[in-house]
């Protein structure tokens, strides 16, 4: 299905950068993604529509031992959550899955993703003193989706972890990203990755984002300003609403980084975004986590034989650009293939409008006025 | 599903009474045994001493140990703190928040920090019920239609917890969304419980029981005669650890030590975590109330606690003055600016020693008030005993007549 969809670049966009044989987050070694969406679309006034869903990544994919990932965090607009990122902050790892889901799905997300690792890691939570913090952010879906009526469930949540697997992504409407808006047009999950060359070392940094942010005048591609063009149908704008989205931003490599570097490649997360345009509104909830696959260390649980200590390869700081750079263009093709993959829904709130997916030939007839 | 629930509560109620617990009113606190406490506590010495504060609370005690897992013993539960009361949801509170030691969770604190304002109850139960709590806090939120006309449509709530593995069916899953509404529904102010209740019904404080615990602190008038109220989650502390009024009562007290079979190179049994919640009705902004979160650790300090890598101890506090000026504009609306009230940041100081005091009663208060309970091994967890208690307060000097 994905496979037959064009994304960003298939339009012709000229994207910088060399993306991994999937452009997509699971090129990052043993990284695995999946989906649960739930569509539901209402046929008459006042009936309930249902279009959410939940995404999982397992950082080290269905691996029976519980290996943490380093990581690192970063909030550009709080007004969202990320659970999990307490001891992120103070210890600079996590053990588990990270899950994406609307806005009040949070909680029953994460308890699923909490019985999903007593499972998977069954000796580790059976035999020792071991507590389960999973990563679950959210972003808001209340355009499309009866976002109160929680139809989310924890079935829901485990089918999306237990399916999750490496190779091609899906993008646009799927997931969590089923219900979301970016631009005023039709968002949802996206993901791209690029190949980094260090010294002659080659990496992988893969991005994906739930994509649910921007006002249609602030839109750009590339640098072209499509917004000020392309401004039919923006439902928000169009209804004085005020922009209302968020978007989670998931950095993972496999380049060798210290906590301390992630939290700087965190940061670049709200670098790109802001090439696609936006100012970061004050109901946004922008938040961006990064990880590293490597030097996977096992922090055994209390009542375990505990190593006195550890050893850790990291990338040299004056090497760090090689990283950023490919990060950014990452961030900002994924939200484009999000946009360039997403389909048409019809809203609830306002009722009795469309949310539409971006013109594939009217963006292209935009980037070609400006020579890009 | 009501009717098995209200059956529950029975069953709840039965189980209290077999364990022999004295209603919250016949308990004595801490200060009742002879602790002296520093400072002028208000009527109740608890966090609803801050006008409009409700406490609600929903405890699970059912089955014996050992350990099966999804079917008990059952010791958890769930308690609500509305800084507000249950009224006035679409006004939020300016809040703060302090991270001690990162290994635990309290959602929200991404808004906390960016907004300065808290807007609902804030919630603690067990580590593995954080998911649940949090989004039946949304659904109560929605059978009450607080999510729309004019508040936010979405709902980013507050849900701490620490971990009771020790003498919970942790992995059992048992709090349910019904808990949740019966925690937030009996909300009310007044004397709060305290002890084995609610979320702190089976924790673990410096390896006695522990639990529940709250205290309060009136400034002098010439400050503002402000009050403040400090609720605690007590789950933290080594066995050697704990001072009471300075006393090492932690090395006095014989009794068995949960951890001493686990090959741990860390500090004997220094693991837990404590959250804790503070509220005033002094004007503070957010940026005062960060200040006032951080001096929960420093009244944590003196129960003797250095804190283990174990540990989340992450600590909210708020402030009830201000009512309004923070409700939501509506974007349509024509801007009208707003006046926020401030305490001079040279009067202050009495707020957080206030802070200090409260929170070192209220963890005290937790332990006096826990009572023995089985572990999951069947081994009993004592209770801080009373009358050993008073006897080492005695031995150092320390005891008020």
């Amino acid at each position: 299905m994905s496979s037959v969809k064009p994304r960003a670049r298939d339009l012709g966009l000229p994207l910088p950068g060399i993306p991994g044989p999937n452009n997509a987050i699971t090129d990052v070694p043993g990284v695995e993604v999946g989906f649960e969406t739930l569509t539901e679309f209402a046929t008459s006034a006042g009936q309930t529509q249902i279009c959410t869903g939940v995404t999982a990544i397992l950082p080290r994919g269905h691996t029976a031992q519980p290996l943490s990932v380093w990581a690192g965090q970063f909030d550009l607009n709080g007004n969202g959550e990320m659970t999990g990122t307490h001891w992120i902050r103070d210890a600079g790892y996590f053990l588990g899955p990270i899950c994406l889901t609307n806005t009040h799905s949070v909680g029953t997300v994460h308890q699923a993703a909490v019985r999903f690792m007593i499972e998977t890691y069954s000796e580790y939570f059976g035999r020792y003193h071991a507590w389960a913090m999973p990563v679950v952010a959210e972003t808001y879906d209340g355009l499309v989706n009866d976002i109160c009526g929680l139809h989310v469930t924890e079935q829901h949540a485990l089918a999306a972890l237990r399916g999750a697997r490496g190779g091609p992504v899906a993008e646009g409407n799927v997931g969590g990203g089923a219900g979301m808006a970016t631009y005023e047009f039709k968002g949802g999950t996206g993901t791209s990755s690029r190949r980094i060359e260090v010294n002659g070392r080659t990496y992988t940094v893969g991005v994906l984002v739930q994509s649910n942010f921007g006002k249609r005048a602030e839109f750009s591609v590339l640098g072209v300003p499509v917004g000020r063009h392309m401004t039919e149908n923006a439902v928000l704008t169009g209804n004085g609403l005020p922009e209302q989205g968020s978007i989670v931003v998931i950095i993972g490599t496999d380049a060798p980084l210290t906590p301390m570097q992630l939290q700087r490649l965190a940061k670049r997360g709200a670098l790109g975004i802001g090439r696609t345009g936006t100012s970061g509104g004050h109901y946004s909830g922008d938040l961006m986590l990064a990880f590293s696959v490597a030097n996977p260390v096992y922090f055994p649980a209390i009542g375990d034989e505990q190593p006195h200590t550890y050893h850790a390869e990291w990338l040299n700081d004056a090497h760090l650009d090689a990283v950023y750079g490919p990060s950014v263009q990452a961030i900002e093709e994924a939200i484009l293939n999000a946009l360039v993959a997403a389909e048409s829904v019809p809203t609830i709130k306002p009722p009795g409008e469309t949310l539409h997916a971006i013109d594939h030939a009217a963006l292209v007839a935009v980037m070609r006025r400006y020579g890009r | 599903m009501r009717d098995k629930f209200v059956a529950g509560l029975a069953l709840v109620f039965a189980g209290l009474l077999i364990q022999g617990h004295a209603s919250a009113a016949e308990k004595p606190r801490a200060r009742d045994l002879g602790v002296p406490f520093d400072g002028t506590p208000g009527p109740l010495n608890a966090i609803t001493d801050v006008p409009g504060v409700a406490v609600g609370f929903t405890t699970l005690i059912s089955g014996e140990p050992p350990l099966k897992e999804g079917v008990g013993p059952i010791r958890t539960g769930v308690t609500a703190i509305l800084p507000r009361g249950k009224s006035s949801y679409g006004d939020p509170v300016f809040a703060g928040w302090f991270r001690l030691n990162g290994n635990g969770e309290m959602t929200g604190t991404t808004w906390v920090e960016e907004g300065g304002l808290l807007s609902g109850p804030v919630m603690i139960t067990n580590t593995h019920s954080v998911g649940v709590v949090r989004d039946a806090v949304i659904g109560w939120l929605r059978d009450r239609d607080l999510l729309k006309d004019g508040n936010y449509p979405w709902a980013l709530p507050v849900v701490a917890e620490t971990w009771d593995g020790a003498l919970n069916d942790l992995n059992g899953f048992h709090v349910k969304p019904e808990h949740v509404y019966a925690a937030l529904d009996s909300a009310k102010s007044g004397p709060v419980q305290e002890g084995s209740v609610g979320g702190g019904t089976g924790m673990v404080c410096y390896q006695f029981k522990g639990g529940t615990g709250t205290s309060s602190r009136v400034v002098e008038a010439k400050f503002g005669g402000y009050t403040v109220g400090v609720m605690v989650q007590c789950n933290c502390g080594g066995y050697d650890e704990l001072r009471v009024a300075g006393v090492p009562v932690g090395r006095e007290i014989k009794r068995i030590n949960l951890w001493s079979s686990l090959k741990s190179p860390t500090r004997e049994a220094a693991m837990g975590s404590i959250i804790i919640v503070v509220a005033t009705n002094a004007p503070l902004l957010p940026t005062q109330l960060n200040r006032m979160a951080r001096r929960a650790a420093i009244g944590l300090a003196r129960t003797g606690t250095t804190v283990s890598d174990g540990d989340g101890d992450i600590f909210v506090a708020f402030s009830t003055a201000n009512g309004g000026v923070a409700k939501d504009a509506g974007y349509d609306s024509p801007m009208k600016l707003r006046n926020a009230q401030m305490v001079p940041n040279d009067y202050v100081d009495p707020l957080f020693a206030a802070t200090v005091q409260a929170t070192e009663e209220a963890i005290i208060n937790a332990m006096v008030a826990a009572g023995d309970m089985k572990t999951l091994d069947g081994r009993t967890l004592i209770g801080l005993p009373h009358d050993q208690l008073r006897a080492l307060l005695k031995k150092y000097g320390r005891l008020n007549p």
